[in-house]
This record gives C-alpha cells, sequence and structure tokens, in this order.
C-alpha cells in the first residue's frame, strides 16, 4: 500500500513514517502544497494524508484541485483547526475523513485502512455475510446458523458497520461518527457496554467470536484466527 | 423674493375686494347724480385718497382726465374695462404727488360709463410698502444675521466636538491599559449616548475575552504542569537503572495516559474559552432537544442498566432551538456521566425535556449525594471538583464546559437540589432567540 504523506512539520512527518512504515505501508513525503499536488497528480498512490496548514498552497486546495482533476484517491485530512464548521469545510473541499491534532497513531491507523477500503462495493449489496452470520440489509433478519436474532435499530446499524468494516480495525471514535453521528469527546465506557450486548446477542453461544477487542485502540471485526 | 411674491398675492385678494367695493361705491354714486356726482366726489377724495393709497381717475371718451389724481388715462388700463381687477403698471409720471418714485405695479380696475366716460380705479398696495421697509430692515440685519449663524455653527461644532473628544479620550485611557475604563454617558439620552452605550458593551465584550484568556494561560500553565511532571518523573526515574522491557513499556503506556489527559484538558479549555468569547463559529441549525435527548437516552441505557440504575427518559413534545447539535450532545453527555459516576447502584437518573414557554429546561436528575448548595456557584468554575475520592478520572471541567455550552446557546445551566441528589438543568428560550436591530438599542 503506498501512501503520500504531505506534511510541513518533518517531526511529526517523522513519525508517522516510521509508524506507517512499521505497520506495513510504504511512504512518500512532501513539505509542501505545490510539490504535493504534483506527486498526487503524476504518481498512484492508495491513499493520502495531508496536513491543512502547508506552506504554499494549502491543503484544502490541493485536495479541491485534485478533485477537479478527476482524482479519487481517498483523502485524510489532518488538522490543528477542530472546530465544527473546519470539519465540515475540510469534507466539502473533498477529503473523505478529518482527524484534529493531536491524535492517536492508532486511531490514524485504523481510520487510514477504511479509507483505502472504501472502493469495496459493499454499498451496493443487499445481503451481508460473514461466517454463519447472515445480515438482510432490506427485511432486517439477522440469523446465524440459521438462528434468528432479534436486534434493536441501534445494534442492527451497529453490527452493519461492523460487517461493512469486516477485517478493519474500527476505534470508538469512529463508531460513535458513524453509528451515532455524534463527534464529541464520550465516556468511552458507553460504547463498550454497546459492544458487550451486540456480543451477547450474535456470539455468544455460536462458538467462533466475530467481535474482538483490539486493546488500546478499538474492535475488530472477523473471523478468530 | 419669494415672501414678496406670497404676500403680492395674499394682497390681491384682500385688494380686490376693496377695489370692487370701492368701484360700487362709485358705481352708485354715478347711478344716483350722474358724472357730476362722481367727479365731485372723487375731487373731494383726492388729496386723502394718494395717503391712502388710492388712485382715481374719470376720463372723457378720448382720454381727457377729469377728476382724479392721476393725470393721465394710461392705455394699460384699457384692458381692464374688459372686467375683474387685474395687476397693471403704472408710469410714476401719471401718480403725481404719491410717493411712487417708479413705475409700479398695481392692483386696478376700470369701467366704462354709458356717456363714455371711463373710471380707473387704482391700489396702491401699502403692505408693499411694509414690504419694502422689510427688505431695507433686512439689508440692515443681514451682516448681524450671519454672525449670529456662524456663532451658532461654532458653538453647535464646538459641542459636538467635545462630546467626541471624551469618547476618544476613555478610549485611549483603555488602549493605554485601563480596561475597567468606560467611556460616560450623559443624560441627554441623544445619538452620542447611543454610540456610548454601544462602545461601553463592546468594551465589556472586550473586557470579558481577554480576562478570559488569562484565566486560559493561568489554568493551562497550573493544570497541565501536574501530568508534565508526573511524566518527566516517571521518564527519570526509569532511566535511574536498568529495567526489564516490561517495565519500560509500561511507564511508556503510562506516559501516553497521561499524554491524553492532558490532551483531553487543554482540548477543554480552550473549548470554554472561546465559548466565553463567543467565538465558536459553530453553525446554529434548528435543532429538537427531545429527539436528542431520546438518542441519548438510547445511548446510556446500557451502561445505566450495567450500573444497577434505574434511568427513565421523558421527551414528548417538540422542543426546537437554534443550536448545535454536537455541542449540545457534549453537553448532555458530560451531565450524564456525572450522574452515572456518583449516583450509587440502586439509584436513579432521569433525563427530559420540558417545554413551558418561554423556556425549555433539559434536566438530568439523580438520586446521588448531591452537591451542597453553597458549592453551586464554585462548581462551575474550572478546575474545582468535589468528590473527596481523589482517583476518580475527570478534570473538573464537566460542568464548567456545559455552563459555556449552555450560554453560547443563549440558556444557563441551573442546579437545584433534587432533594435527594442533584438536578442540573439546562433552560433555553423556547423558539429562535430574536437578532435586535443594529443601533439605539445597545441596552447596557
Amino acid at each position: 500500500m503506498h501512501i503520500l504523506l504531505i506534511e510541513d512539520d518533518h517531526d511529526a512527518a517523522a513519525y508517522l513514517k516510521k509508524g506507517l512504515v512499521e505497520s506495513g505501508y510504504s511512504l512518500d513525503h512532501s513539505d509542501n502544497g505545490d510539490d504535493g499536488l504534483h506527486l498526487a497528480i503524476t504518481s498512484n498512490y492508495d491513499a493520502l494524508i495531508v496536513d491543512r496548514m502547508l506552506p504554499g498552497r494549502d491543503g484544502l486546495s490541493v485536495i479541491s484541485m485534485l478533485r477537479a482533476g478527476g482524482n479519487t484517491t481517498p483523502v485524510l485530512v489532518l488538522s490543528a483547526l477542530g472546530e465544527v464548521d473546519d470539519r465540515v469545510h475540510g469534507l466539502k473541499s473533498g477529503g473523505d475523513d478529518y482527524m484534529v491534532k493531536p491524535y492517536a497513531f492508532s486511531e490514524l491507523l485504523a481510520r487510514l485502512e477504511v479509507l483505502m477500503r472504501r472502493a469495496n462495493p459493499t454499498h451496493d449489496l443487499a445481503r451481508l455475510k460473514i461466517a454463519d452470520l447472515v445480515m438482510d440489509l432490506k427485511t432486517h433478519n439477522v440469523t446465524r446458523s440459521g438462528q434468528k436474532i432479534y436486534l434493536q435499530p441501534r445494534e442492527f446499524r451497529l453490527l452493519e458497520y461492523f460487517m461493512r468494516h469486516q477485517g478493519q480495525v474500527v476505534t470508538r471514535t469512529m463508531l460513535l461518527e458513524k453509528v451515532w453521528g455524534y463527534s464529541f469527546d464520550p465516556n468511552t465506557n458507553v460504547i463498550d457496554v454497546h459492544i458487550s450486548r451486540l456480543r451477547n446477542k450474535i456470539d455468544k453461544g455460536f462458538g467462533m467470536p466475530l467481535i474482538h477487542t483490539v486493546r488500546g485502540v478499538g474492535y475488530k471485526f472477523c473471523e478468530a484466527s | 423674493m419669494v415672501l414678496y411674491w406670497s404676500s403680492e398675492r395674499y394682497v390681491s385678494t384682500q385688494v380686490k375686494v376693496e377695489i370692487s367695493r370701492e368701484l360700487a361705491e362709485l358705481t352708485r354714486g354715478f347711478s344716483e347724480g350722474g358724472i357730476s356726482s362722481l367727479s365731485d366726489y372723487i375731487n373731494e377724495r383726492k388729496e386723502q385718497a394718494i395717503d391712502d393709497g388710492w388712485f382715481y381717475l374719470l376720463a372723457k371718451m378720448n382720454g381727457l382726465p377729469v377728476a382724479g389724481n392721476l393725470t393721465k388715462w394710461p392705455n394699460e388700463a384699457d384692458v381692464l374695462l374688459e372686467g375683474g381687477v387685474r395687476s397693471i403698471w403704472l408710469d410714476d409720471d401719471i401718480m403725481v404727488g404719491s410717493f411712487y418714485r417708479n413705475d409700479a405695479y398695481l392692483p386696478a380696475v376700470a369701467r366704462e360709463f354709458p356717456d363714455g366716460s371711463r373710471l380707473l380705479l387704482a391700489r396702491g398696495v401699502e403692505q408693499d410698502n411694509v414690504l419694502r421697509e422689510l427688505s431695507e430692515n433686512l439689508k440692515e440685519s443681514l451682516p448681524a444675521v450671519v454672525f449670529f449663524a456662524l456663532l451658532m455653527g461654532l458653538t453647535l461644532g464646538w459641542s459636538i466636538l467635545r462630546r467626541m473628544d471624551t469618547i476618544s479620550m476613555a478610549a485611549n485611557e483603555i488602549m493605554a491599559g485601563d480596561l475597567a475604563q468606560r467611556v460616560p454617558i450623559s443624560d441627554k439620552n441623544d445619538e452620542f449616548d447611543a454610540l456610548a452605550a454601544c462602545l461601553n458593551n463592546m468594551l465589556d465584550k472586550i473586557e470579558k475575552v481577554l480576562t478570559g484568556m488569562k484565566e486560559v494561560t493561568d489554568n493551562v500553565a497550573h493544570d497541565l504542569r501536574s501530568p508534565v511532571t508526573r511524566i518527566r518523573n516517571r521518564m527519570e526515574i526509569t532511566l535511574l537503572e536498568e529495567r526489564e522491557n516490561m517495565d519500560y513499556r509500561e511507564a511508556m503506556k503510562q506516559t501516553i495516559h497521561d499524554a491524553e489527559m492532558m490532551i483531553r484538558t487543554f482540548n477543554a479549555i480552550l473549548h470554554v474559552a472561546q465559548a466565553d468569547a463567543g467565538t465558536i463559529r459553530a453553525e446554529l441549525v434548528p435543532v429538537d432537544l427531545s429527539n436528542l435527548v431520546r438518542e441519548m437516552g438510547e445511548f446510556y441505557a446500557p451502561i445505566a442498566e450495567e450500573a444497577g440504575l434505574d434511568f427513565h427518559v421523558h421527551a414528548d413534545d417538540i422542543a426546537i432551538i437554534q443550536g448545535n447539535r454536537d455541542l449540545l450532545a457534549q453537553a448532555i453527555v458530560n451531565l450524564l456521566d456525572n450522574a452515572l459516576k456518583y449516583t450509587p447502584g440502586g439509584g436513579s437518573i432521569y433525563l427530559r425535556v420540558v417545554r413551558h414557554s418561554p423556556v425549555i429546561d433539559l434536566i438530568v436528575e439523580d438520586t446521588g449525594p448531591g452537591i451542597p448548595e453553597s458549592e453551586f456557584h464554585r462548581v462551575r468554575q474550572r478546575f474545582v471538583r468535589l468528590d473527596t475520592g481523589r482517583h476518580s478520572e475527570g478534570n473538573g471541567l464537566g460542568l464548567t464546559l456545559v455552563d459555556a455550552i449552555a450560554r453560547q446557546h443563549d440558556g444557563s445551566l441551573i442546579l437545584e437540589d433534587n432533594d435527594p441528589g442533584l438536578r442540573a438543568m439546562l433552560r433555553f428560550r423556547d423558539g429562535v432567540p430574536d437578532n435586535p436591530p443594529f443601533a439605539y438599542t445597545c441596552s447596557t
């Protein structure tokens, strides 16, 4: 997986590079908007990480130029500007996700992964499946090993999110954002309790657990290895 | 000029009546005694007439004067024979003995009699004299008038300048550092006072922002010192000796934890300061508080259950305010977190929205130990924590942030004794807050 990082803070870039390379990615780095834009257009990347504040052309401008040219590479925006309007602005300019500094590296990693798998065509599927768990999005029927499972609306949406992000690490913040639609700083315990409820319904008594806790980061939905 | 013209019209109307009356009088005289009677009458009158401003002329058909104080029948008078009262020009030559030194434009009337004689009657407008005098007076008084006008202008200008001076003087003092100064307001209640009131409002705001900023830097210094010190000490001590990998990892994990706490504190402080300064540019949209509360209730239900608490949510009426959903959610979360933290198992938490115009209340009640009433004010302040157990997590900014968010939404945080427990209420105005028009409404 090939990533372009456009970040003018060299120390931050060095750490990011180290972390990403050790996680299995290869990384190119540019420290200003114009060079970064040029690189993004002329080379093929799986994802871009763009800091908003850049010398020369600023991050959002790079992204909108990119989009205007028809480039659909997923972009993760990093910013010190964290107010609500800034987030909206960042996403409107063409960014796919928006993270506010200081961020947890594990969070960045998780979101990056989700971004890059976005090309996955699960959007059009009416049925999601993993192991012996089947989810019918039209009828809202959920079965595992043929047994029908009754989920409340929110639990259904939570499971759907997990199913669509099978094998990826999802953080509590991501869950709060995508499943509940909030972006405040939660008492993360609350989410854990929701997860444990879901676990009780779809994992307990079914042999192989599908919901796995990733310590210090979040959760992963996959067949146990 | 205008004065003259308008007076002249007035004069004409009055004079017309007089002339017509006089003509009627003279005509009667003629019908009673013929031409000779008329000419006698005129001759009698002619001396006095000039002083009174009457001009008579009785003339033969060929124009030769018979009686009167005009020396000649003016050609201009012919048109009068058609009837009506009109002003005509009379040559001053024919107005012997009168004070007219120039031709006069006078209202006149004429009449032809059966034997061919004609009568001309003209009225020297007395008001004409008055106006002449007036214009003479004006000419004399003009310099005086101009002088007074100038004087008034100067005085007015000077008083305006003086008012403006007081304003700029106050501004200068403020800029020099005296934040508490305000622009003086007189009791005249005029535009300058309105301006001064607006300026003072602005100064209030600025003072608040500056004080808030100072508080932020003070608090940041204070509250971030502890974790920073912890980190430093931990690292230093760890390095004193060779340790197992496990120890190093543990030290690092704890440092991450401290860093995260610092970040959270930092964000909260910033947020509160920005809320105070009113600089958070969050877009305000209509938010249904009941809907939000129901969602929050659903979100917190499982954890309340885990904690062995009764959790009740009541939000039936639609209750819309202008606001930011995320900020409001954060406020509710903070209140609920507190309630969860401090209510022991077996207790209850109530979350409700009550709409009673003109306010909407968003209430979180718990049956925990509550807060003593004396502390109601203090808990909103930054970093105040009341719990005796020093081990619980949190940075003491929860309620401060809720307070700030409430104010951002033009509402307030009200704390009450729930007997037992705490009732925390966010009170908002029902409906869309009005935008007062600018100027003249800077209420202090």
